[in-house]
């Protein structure tokens, strides 16, 4: 099965392309903060009650071609000026499955790609985070 | 090229295994910290002063297979160790292929660290500092 972009709009009046302000990986929860391009002061946090199973940021400079990939594929619609995606039947998730000899395959892993403006993120968890506004 | 994974020796009394307080990523800096399983109450800090160019936290049942792949190929003992570096490493490969070799030009170093849960990769061009802080934890 190939690989397929989800828009994911988990709170009204997402727009653009956002900056990642921080990331917090801890015992207890894992948390991303983003900020708008346009007025900083505009942030929304992103919170897992619980440490992910598998994260992965990285220079956006760096996912060149994947990134490419998904705009020779999809209609602008889905990916332009926007954010937060779900990917299904992601390579990423193929790896872990692959890494973990299926184990991962039993936990209902869903797999988030967040494309800011200067990092691409992919989390992989088995539980929705908590998105809200920080204003 | 084959992979190759080395123990990396940044600072003394690595000898413990350690499990993962936090990992944290702010316009200060890139910084993991490491809590030894066993007694310690110091901890260990490994800083990069600036986001790092990639990273990756993995559970650890996920990554079996390399551990497996580094047992086999290295005895045993040599996950008994936490702190590697990855020399031909498939991961900057990766970044390569994905970056039209881009990030080629960057000279990247990987980092692997092993907890006792979490597996965390990091690949960047410049060194840590890694120091033990002495305090226990607030």
């Amino acid at each position: 099965m190939s690989e397929k972009l989800i828009r994911w709009e988990p709170v009204k009046e997402l727009k653009g392309i956002y900056y990642l302000d921080s990331t917090a990986d801890t015992a207890s929860s894992f948390e991303l903060v983003f900020s708008d391009a346009i007025d900083e002061n505009k942030q929304l946090q992103v919170k897992f009650s619980s440490r992910v199973k598998g994260f992965r940021s990285t220079y956006e400079t760096f996912r060149e071609r994947s990134l490419l990939d998904f705009y020779k594929k999809y209609d602008k619609s889905v990916y332009q000026d926007w954010t937060f995606f779900k990917l299904a039947n992601s390579e990423y998730l193929a790896w872990l499955s692959d890494q973990s000899q299926g184990e991962s395959e039993k936990w209902n892993l869903t797999h988030y790609l967040f494309t800011t403006m200067e990092f691409i993120l992919d989390i992989v968890h088995n539980e929705e985070p908590v998105v809200q506004w920080l204003f | 090229m084959e992979e190759e994974w080395v123990h990396w020796n940044p600072i003394e009394d690595l000898e413990v295994n350690f499990s993962l307080e936090s990992i944290l990523d702010t316009i200060d800096g890139f910084e993991v910290l490491l809590t030894p399983l066993h007694g310690e109450k110091r901890r260990l800090k490994i800083r990069f002063e600036a986001s790092v160019a990639s990273f990756k936290t993995t559970y650890r049942p996920f990554r079996n297979q390399l551990i497996l792949e580094l047992r086999e190929k290295y005895g045993e003992s040599f996950c008994s160790m936490s702190l590697f570096k990855v020399n031909n490493s498939k991961y900057i490969q990766w970044l390569s292929e994905d970056s039209y070799t881009i990030s080629d030009y960057w000279m990247l170093l990987h980092y692997a660290i092993f907890t006792d849960n979490w597996i965390i990769d990091i690949v960047d061009r410049s060194n840590p500092i890694v120091e033990w802080l002495e305090n226990p934890a607030k």
